[in-house]
């Protein structure tokens, strides 16, 4: 494997190579999320938009709206990466997922991507990478996927 | 197509995707009660400009009352009444847009419903005031000064070329006639008479009912409950309860209908309260200049 990557000229890509890319992608997700955002409301004061929120968070809408939001999250790491192995932020990274195995499927994209979803699963995943001698996420790891730059 | 734009094109679906659903999702699909206020005096345009008024556009009550009946989440209207009445044809804009509306509207009259005010809320469903608010006065006014006195004083004459006989009927410069007068409250009475019938017609009252109350005089609610130009008098819960009552829904949220304020409006209202202030410390000065050369005591 290592071989193989070297004759292509790829190196497993740095962290601070990854965290900008990343930052980069959560930009551009929240743009593409901004639509979306479920509150619209005026409030004159705390009491009011405490309410608001409580009655936000009974209703249908919010649950769709929150549903949405993980899918459409979702949807942008995992396409991208599946389609063109890049998102925004990897390709202006000049870095790139790659399979351990033949090709990359889907599955193995959303596999990789599912701690995305939440914050305390991204955390236990990059907590991983920085303890992992290879520089793997513990949900790239599962799903044989590596993230490297060009040498 | 380069990597890049591709890149670019799944955002733009999915920006779309998001930006498409985003009006389902923001959407609260509970029943709701339009709350519509209608305060300060009706105009049909609002010409005070950076000034900030305590006027209501006839335009903006009948869009908001449309918009209510469009909303498929809408099921009754509380029209929240706070008003002294204002121009004719304004009001008269207000009242149509209530009838025309497919929805139960109930008013809810706080301090005052007077005059066109009262007449939008004559043509509503049902009518709750406050027993200690003022409606009714169910008349026309229009005043006219009349500078032709003082213009004399100074030595100033008016001369008013027009080609029409009554062309100028109304001119601050000159005295009315008392033909022109005629002329002019014939025309109020027409008004009138439109706005008593169109009370009886709306309220169901007897027509010798309203032309004794029409005399221009207003009412507090316990009076105007006795009389029937109200239903019934109470509090602004009793008259929520009524509209959904009428839309024969048990639970319902409020949806506020308001005019949106832009950035013009907040600096009318800072140059305003600026120049009020400016007013009054100007005032406060010479007044302190003129007790101190009279050497007594002053307050500020």
């Amino acid at each position: 494997m290592d071989i193989k990557r070297l004759l292509r000229k790829e190196a497993p890509a740095p962290l601070w190579k990854r965290a900008v890319a990343y930052l980069i992608d959560v930009l551009v997700l929240a743009l593409v999320l901004a639509p979306l955002q479920p509150m619209d409301v005026s409030y004159d004061s705390l009491s009011v938009l405490v309410e608001q929120f409580a009655i936000l968070f009974s209703t249908f809408q919010f649950i769709f709206s929150i549903l949405l939001v993980l899918l459409l999250s979702l949807a942008y790491w995992t396409l991208l990466e599946y389609n063109y192995q890049q998102t925004l932020g990897k390709y202006l990274l000049h870095l790139r997922v790659i399979s351990e195995e033949k090709h990359l499927r889907f599955s193995q994209c959303l596999l990789r991507n599912i701690s995305k979803l939440s914050s305390l699963l991204l955390f236990a995943d990059v907590l991983y990478m920085l303890f992992s001698h290879t520089s793997q996420r513990y949900s790239e790891t599962l799903a044989h996927t590596e993230v490297v730059t060009h040498v | 197509m380069s990597r890049l734009s591709q890149i670019f094109f799944t955002i733009l679906v999915l920006w779309f995707i998001s930006y498409a659903v985003s009006n389902f999702v923001t959407t609260d699909f509970r029943d709701k009660i339009a709350v519509i206020p209608l305060e300060g005096t009706i105009v049909g345009s609002d010409l005070t400009g950076f000034v900030p008024s305590t006027t209501v556009k006839s335009q903006t009550l009948v869009t908001f009352i449309q918009q209510a009946n469009t909303d498929n989440s809408v099921k009754g209207i509380l029209l929240e009444i706070n008003s002294p009445g204002g121009t004719v044809v304004a009001s008269k804009e207000i009242v149509q847009a209530v009838k025309d509306s497919e929805k139960p509207i109930v008013t809810y009259i706080r301090e005052i419903g007077t005059s066109g005010a009262y007449w939008v809320a004559s043509a509503s469903d049902y009518i709750v005031a406050d027993e200690l608010s003022m409606t009714g006065s169910i008349g026309v006014v229009s005043p006219f000064l009349e500078f032709s006195g003082l213009m004399e004083d100074y030595g100033v004459t008016y001369n008013g070329l027009k080609t029409g006989k009554y062309k100028d009927v109304g001119s601050p410069f000159k005295p009315m006639t008392d033909e022109e007068r005629a002329l002019l409250l014939s025309k109020m009475q027409v008004i009138h008479d439109y706005f008593v019938d169109d009370v009886v017609a709306n309220r169901n009252l007897d027509k010798s009912v309203v032309n004794a109350l029409a005399n221009g005089i207003y009412y507090l609610g316990i009076d105007a409950e006795k009389s029937g130009l109200i239903d019934k008098t109470g509090s602004r819960a009793l008259a929520l309860n009524k509209t959904k009552e009428l839309a024969n829904i048990s639970e319902a949220t409020e949806l506020k209908f308001e005019e949106r304020h832009y950035l013009s409006d907040v600096l009318g209202k800072l140059s305003a309260f600026s120049f009020y202030h400016m007013g009054l410390g100007i005032g406060k000065s010479l007044q302190m200049m003129s007790l101190k050369e009279k050497n007594g005591p002053f307050v500020l």
